[in-house]
């Protein structure tokens, strides 16, 4: 037994006040008043008390006592919001999933119905609710009351994001330590997910299949310099639930709202799509890719896609890269032909945010960051205030084989500085360049993107996952924190805008994918008997038998 | 704001209000109206009205960091400022999450978790997931924010997704332990010895009684001391292990202070696989002799030639053809090549003279692609002869017959070169060199020779031939030459088969008579007959004839030498230590470079250019031939040979495979330089047998993603299968932790990064200062439920009250007062 509103002091000294009370006014009887009647009335009187002989009478004012102060102690336990509960008894926690595939058909209207028709029969002692948004949160607690349920249900909807409900499952027995809990859960279907020990998961509502589906699994992006153009390359790839093999004609590209011509997308293996050479510019370009609708009057129309989130995906392209170079005079024919070709270094000395020295003299362009010459050790070294940029340059290294030998590459040093600069033995790689080895060509433009600082617009961005790191990426990303998207969204780092797409052949597949939608086994929720209900009734009983007896003239 | 109810059925009750009406008494009104307001309250009640409001309210969430690194002081003390940091905030809107092992009843009635966990993340997501719904959080850690994973990326979007910021008070942490921190190694290849750094961090104090000791799981040890540091406090030792033919290894490493172990780490290392290499060749031996040579790294696969089938050179980073020729490579073969090598595929062109000549692919597309001239213009080229020279010295020749055979052997020797061979036979009644078969070096020393000769004895002509017969059948000129020098008085002897027997073995017989002998020319011109050679007659000094024994042949302008060259590294000038025997000469195509050259000469031996994406060399000598014969014995020429196909094949496909371990997930990352291949992932347990597929897609160009679902504390193996290629990587136990004493400064700025992102402040404990947030507006209930109890009792109360006052009590009985 337990006490919601009051602690349990102040419960026992509550009723024995109150007894105290009632007894107070037990005794508060009038003085005698000597009155003269008629004889007649008083044998009247006399006659209708003539009951009070009976054994029980003599104790009417006692029991009139009793049934006052049992009233009125019921009415305080009630007040003081007794409940009985069951320590053994485990509490019932329900989870409302609201990922992206309840957006299918009427899967998230179901599933409220369902949940609105069980929650309020539980007791609320034990119960608990959840909502399992990109963040799964508590929206109603033990105790609390299922007003804000019928309130706060109505502005839920399917959102964007992935089921995070086998994470939030590893968590309950943190979250609720060591009191047994049995979890409903009310959402999109699952796959093999195992409830931890001592947690027992009833799937109460597992949402229906839609009959088909089809989506867009995977989109992304790759740039590339060819001679004096920065293009980029996208690949994308589709899934239908039916095995359809779509064509070209089936997609709609547009770059920024313009259409691509279907002539230049390839159909690559498996549903892969590609668009290579598409220019970049000064400023990002919005590539969208959708499925086109089925014709409604077509034959396959009752294959309609009822599951649209995964019908479209967006990618930004990136604008283009442009760095400005500062260039000492004196530097290796290699570098400055380098600089020439390179499509993303311009030489311009006002403007220059790195300047390329074969001497660090006073005729070396003191704009930005310097890359240049030293050729009295066999290495190149990364000059940097962030000591926690070693590791990323390591993993550089090791990417690209540049420890090895074989490839003849100096080593790599990372030593700290106030300000970013990087020095390479620029003789040496130049004999390497003359062996035609990319690799020294590589690693100058990969230390003038690190000197400079450019955010990397990601290959891709999808819905629940970390944005990739390439090796080449993360030179320049060094220790950030990649963006992670919890829903279809834009998102803003610095000046960059990338977009997040769905990109889950698991939920593409899985909302069309037939399923058992039978009724689990109805678990006892764990609908205890209403004590308190049952105690305002009773004192409200009592009070009508009380009000009854009263007026009779039973009891005074 | 707004009233709700949740039970309104309960309305129905208020049909009690005219019961309790009608059995009333008396005339008194305010009673019955007490009982009727009594259960109109507890009506009330029975509905549960709730009451609706918006709150800006927020809610706190306090984590106390409790975990080893934080020592048992400092946590105490934070243990406080939490406690502080509670007492200003209610009850119902804060939470407390300890770390580590605590008793929960350090914080005064609020609620606390207690997470045996050391993960920053994990509280952090636990404490994420303590504020209600709709409602803002503040979450306070205090923390010397040494993370032991790194998975902050999901924590700062759930954070932003919440609209939750997180303050982090710093502690200050207990002191560091010597740890291990990373085991990096460079790429190997079953068979090959890996070298493994271990770097240790470890103050200078401490390092002198550190070792480390590496054990295999075969038990093989190896022990060494940490050496000198090679960054602030970062010891850097490089363990050479020992070779083996398995691709995954494990080694432990554990780090010894003073015979106890401070730190253990599990090190699990994943071989490359070979790089796969064609050899197209005549000898089948070729492609076993080249795999001994390139070792464990190369996959060698020997195709004799020819080739006729269609094959997938896509399947390899490099091919090898050595004697190459249009009959043995068709042209479709040639163009399926050439577009492997445009793709990055690389080639290594070698052989003899054959393979650089019009008998090799010179009027092939192939040839286009080499980085030397194959050329089919012929030039002259006068091969070297050996001439042995008859003279009769016998009596018959005194006067002017021998003068005349001296001065036509003068003419003979000066038309030889220096590559030429040439001997003397004299005969005159017996037989001798006179000059024995030699080089033509010193003309001088042969004419004086000749000048010597003497007109004396007999003459036996036949036992001089089969002299100079056995003289030159040791020889290896093209030409092959006996210069019979005679009077024709010799012995009647069976000349002509002997003659015809010396020109079947290539070797031809002229002869010259000398003097005025007519009858001897007929005779002389039969022996010229039989030895398929010229007859001349040199009468008198005046009649000297032209002698030629050399038909210059019209070979390829690439020439093939023979002798003892040496040969150079073009960019370290060093010289080889052995010379290479023979080579052929091919001119330098423009924009080729020479990575080999012949010494004192401009002849290349090596030569590389790019060829579209891949790489080709031409190596202007058998590999395995006559050529390079004394290079097998040398130790550096299959490193060299490694050298330049490794080189070649370092084009072809550079590919990445990047493992990555997240909780239970495995993230598989594959970047290769094509799209269009389909890579394979496969993974398994170290204790297991059989692979087990996992689903591997394409994400971007070239780049693609997969994930494995298996325990945190496996050692997995993952491999990465293309048709060119497979890629190995392992995964030691909890890869995706650290040490709790291993202050990875990195992971503390990542959680920096969190908190400057989520809005939040990073302060130590004195100059804590609370972000200012705005809470979002949820919804708050009030239930009325228990003020309508409170108000019936109330009623009730009055009720007993009004009805025993005494004031009040009515006498049944109308009556005077006495």
């Amino acid at each position: 037994m337990s006490f919601v509103n009051f602690p349990f002091w102040l419960v026992v000294t509550g009723a024995f006040s109150l007894i105290a009370l009632l007894y107070a006014l037990q005794h508060l009887k009038a003085q005698p008043v000597v009155l003269r009647v008629a004889s007649v009335q008083l044998w009247q009187e006399a006659l209708q008390h003539a009951s009070a002989n009976k054994f029980w009478q003599r104790f009417r004012h006692w029991l009139g006592f009793l049934l006052a102060v049992l009233i009125a102690l019921l009415l305080w336990l009630a007040i003081s919001g007794i409940r009985f509960t069951d320590s053994t008894k485990p509490l019932h926690v329900f989870y409302l999933d609201t990922s992206v595939a309840m957006q299918a058909g009427d899967n998230m209207t179901d599933a409220k119905a369902e949940l609105v028709a069980r929650l309020p029969s539980s007791s609320s002692a034990n119960r608990e609710l959840w909502i399992g948004d990109a963040v799964p949160a508590k929206i109603l607690s033990a105790d609390s009351s299922n007003a804000v349920l019928t309130a706060s249900l109505s502005t839920i909807q399917a959102s964007s994001h992935l089921p995070a409900f086998s994470e939030w499952l590893e968590r309950v027995p943190t979250l609720y330590a060591g009191q047994p809990v049995v979890v409903h859960y009310f959402g999109s279907a699952l796959g093999n997910i195992t409830a931890p020990d001592g947690i027992a998961l009833q799937n109460d509502f597992i949402s229906a299949a839609i009959s088909a589906n089809a989506g867009i699994t995977a989109i992304g992006q790759q740039r590339f310099m060819t001679d004096n153009e920065q293009v980029s390359r996208v690949t994308f790839t589709l899934l239908s639930s039916v095995e359809q093999q779509f064509q070209p004609d089936d997609i709609t590209v547009l770059l920024n709202d313009s259409p691509v011509d279907a002539a230049r997308i390839i159909a690559l293996q498996d549903n892969q799509f590609a668009i290579s050479g598409i220019p970049l510019t000064d400023q990002p370009q919005r590539l969208t890719v959708s499925l086109n609708e089925a014709d409604s009057f077509s034959v396959d129309s009752f294959l309609a896609d009822s599951f649209l989130p995964d019908n479209s995906a967006t990618l930004m392209l990136p604008a283009k890269s442009q760095i400005f170079v500062a260039l000492q005079d004196g530097l290796p024919d290699w570098v400055t032909r380098f600089v020439d070709a390179n499509p993303q270094l311009t030489v311009d000395p006002e403007r220059a945010s790195v300047s390329i020295c074969i001497n660090r003299d006073d005729t070396c362009p003191a704009s930005g960051a310097t890359l240049y010459a030293d050729d009295s050790s066999n290495a190149v070294t990364f000059y940097t205030p962030i000591s926690e940029e070693q590791s990323s340059l390591q993993k550089i290294w090791q990417a690209y084989d540049w420890s090895d030998p074989a490839y003849n590459m100096p080593s790599m040093q990372v030593l700290n500085a106030e300000t970013k600069s990087v020095s390479m033995p620029l003789s040496y790689l130049g004999q390497l360049v003359e062996k035609q080895q990319a690799d020294p060509l590589l690693l100058l433009s990969m230390a003038i993107n690190w000197l400079t600082d450019l955010p990397v617009a990601p290959a891709y961005l999808a819905v629940g996952e970390a944005a990739p790191v390439l090796p080449g990426d993360a030179l320049t990303q060094s220790n950030a924190i990649n963006p992670f998207p919890l829903t279809i969204s834009q998102f803003k780092e610095g000046d960059a805008v990338a977009m997040a797409s769905l990109q889950s052949p698991v939920i593409s597949r899985q909302v069309a994918s037939a399923r058992d939608t039978s009724g689990s086994v109805e678990a006892d929720t764990g609908s205890d008997v209403p004590w308190l209900t049952i105690i305002i009734l009773t004192a409200l009983g009592l009070l009508i038998v009380e009000w009854l007896m009263i007026q009779r003239g039973r009891w005074a | 704001m707004s009233i709700s109810f949740l039970h309104p059925a309960y309305l129905a009750l208020l049909t009690l209000l005219p019961v309790i009406w009608y059995f009333r008494r008396g005339k008194d009104r305010v009673l019955p109206v007490l009982r009727c307001l009594l259960v109109l309250c507890i009506t009330l009640a029975l509905m549960e009205p709730v009451i609706q409001s918006h709150s800006n309210a927020i809610h706190h969430v306090v984590i106390v960091d409790r975990s080893p690194s934080v020592s048992e002081t400092n946590a105490r003390e934070a243990v406080e400022q939490a406690n502080q940091f509670l007492s200003h905030v209610e009850a119902d809107d804060a939470d407390v999450i300890v770390l580590g092992n605590s008793d929960a009843s350090e914080f005064n009635n609020v609620p606390t978790a207690v997470i045996p966990t050391t993960s920053l993340t994990q509280a952090v997501m636990t404490a994420l997931a303590s504020v209600p719904y709709g409602k803002s959080g503040v979450i306070t850690l205090f923390s010397d924010g040494y993370a032991t994973d790194d998975h902050w990326e999901p924590v700062l979007a759930a954070l932003e997704a919440r609209n939750v910021t997180l303050n982090w008070i710093e502690t200050d942490s207990a002191p560091a332990q010597p740890t291990i921190q990373t085991t990096p190694y460079p790429a190997f290849y079953p068979g090959q010895s890996p070298t493994l750094t271990i770097n240790v961090l470890a103050e200078s104090r401490d390092a002198s009684t550190l070792s480390l000791r590496l054990t295999s799981q075969t038990g093989e040890t190896i022990e060494a001391s940490l050496g000198e540091a090679t960054e602030d406090n970062l010891y850097s030792p490089v363990f050479e292990l020992p070779a083996s033919e398995e691709v995954f290894s494990t080694w432990q490493a554990d780090l010894i202070d003073n015979n106890q172990i401070v730190d253990i780490r599990t090190i699990v290392l994943a071989a490359q696989s070979p790089i796969p290499v064609l050899m197209g060749t005549s000898n089948e031996s070729d492609g076993e002799h080249l795999q001994s040579l390139l070792g464990k790294a190369f996959n060698v696969s020997a195709a004799p030639f020819p080739w006729t089938e269609p094959m997938d050179f896509s399947q390899y980073e490099a091919v090898v053809l050595n004697d190459a020729s249009e009959s043995a490579l068709p042209v479709q073969l040639q163009n399926a090549l050439i577009d492997a090598i445009n793709s990055g595929t690389g080639l290594l062109y070698t052989g003899s003279e054959q393979a650089f000549s019009t008998n090799g692919l010179a009027r092939s597309p192939l040839a286009d692609l080499l980085p030397v001239n194959i050329d089919n213009t012929e030039t002259k080229r006068e091969p070297g002869i050996s001439l042995a020279i008859i003279i009769d010295s016998s009596g018959s020749m005194q006067g002017q017959p021998i003068e005349l055979a001296k001065q036509v052997a003068r003419l003979a020797v000066r038309k030889l070169k220096p590559q030429d061979q040439v001997g003397i036979v004299e005969f005159y009644g017996t037989r001798q060199w006179a000059v024995p078969m030699q080089p033509v070096q010193d003309t001088e020393t042969l004419e004086r020779a000749i000048g010597r000769l003497q007109a004396q004895g007999g003459s036996e002509l036949f036992p001089a031939i089969e002299e100079a017969y056995f003289g030159l059948k040791s020889s290896h000129n093209k030409y092959r030459h006996i210069l019979l020098i005679t009077d024709a008085a010799v012995e009647e002897q069976n000349y002509q088969k002997l003659l015809q027997y010396i020109a079947s073995d290539q070797i031809n017989i002229s002869t010259v008579l000398v003097g005025d002998n007519a009858t001897g020319e007929e005779r002389m011109a039969d022996l010229a007959n039989w030895g398929r050679g010229r007859f001349y007659a040199v009468y008198n000094e005046f009649s000297m004839v032209e002698l030629n024994f050399r038909r210059a042949d019209k070979i390829p302008a690439s020439a093939y030498k023979e002798g003892d060259f040496t040969v150079r590294d073009a960019a370290s000038a060093a010289p080889f230590p052995s010379p290479v025997r023979d080579y052929t000469t091919a001119p330098l195509k423009p924009t080729a470079i020479t990575e080999w050259t012949i010494d004192n000469s401009q002849d290349p031996l090596l030569a590389s250019w790019q060829a579209g994406v891949g790489k080709v060399t031409a190596l202007m000598t058998e590999p395995f031939g006559k050529g390079t014969e004394s290079w097998a014995g040398m130790p550096e020429y299959g490193q060299k040979l490694g050298g330049i196909i490794g080189s070649l094949a370092a084009l072809a496909n550079r590919a990445t495979l990047t493992t990555q371990r997240s909780f239970g997930q495995i993230n598989v990352q594959f970047s290769a330089q094509a799209d269009n291949i389909q890579p394979e992932l496969q993974w398994k347990r170290s204790d297991e047998t059989s692979w087990h597929d996992a689903p591997i897609r394409l994400r971007a160009p070239g780049l693609f993603t997969g994930k494995i679902n298996v325990a945190r504390d496996a050692t997995v193996e993952v491999k990465v299968s293309t048709t060119l290629r497979t890629y190995y990587s392992a995964l030691s136990p909890l890869s995706d932790l650290r040490p709790e004493f291993q202050f990875e400064t990195q992971y503390a700025q990542r959680l920096q990064q969190v908190v400057t992102g989520s809005g939040g402040t990073r302060s130590l404990a004195e100059t804590r200062q609370d972000a200012s947030i705005t809470g979002n507006a949820f919804i708050k209930t009030f239930a009325l439920m228990p003020f309508a109890l409170a108000m019936a009792l109330v009623l009730y109360l009055s009720e007993i009250i009004y009805r025993r006052w005494p004031s009040r009590r009515n006498s049944r009985f109308p009556g005077n007062v006495v």
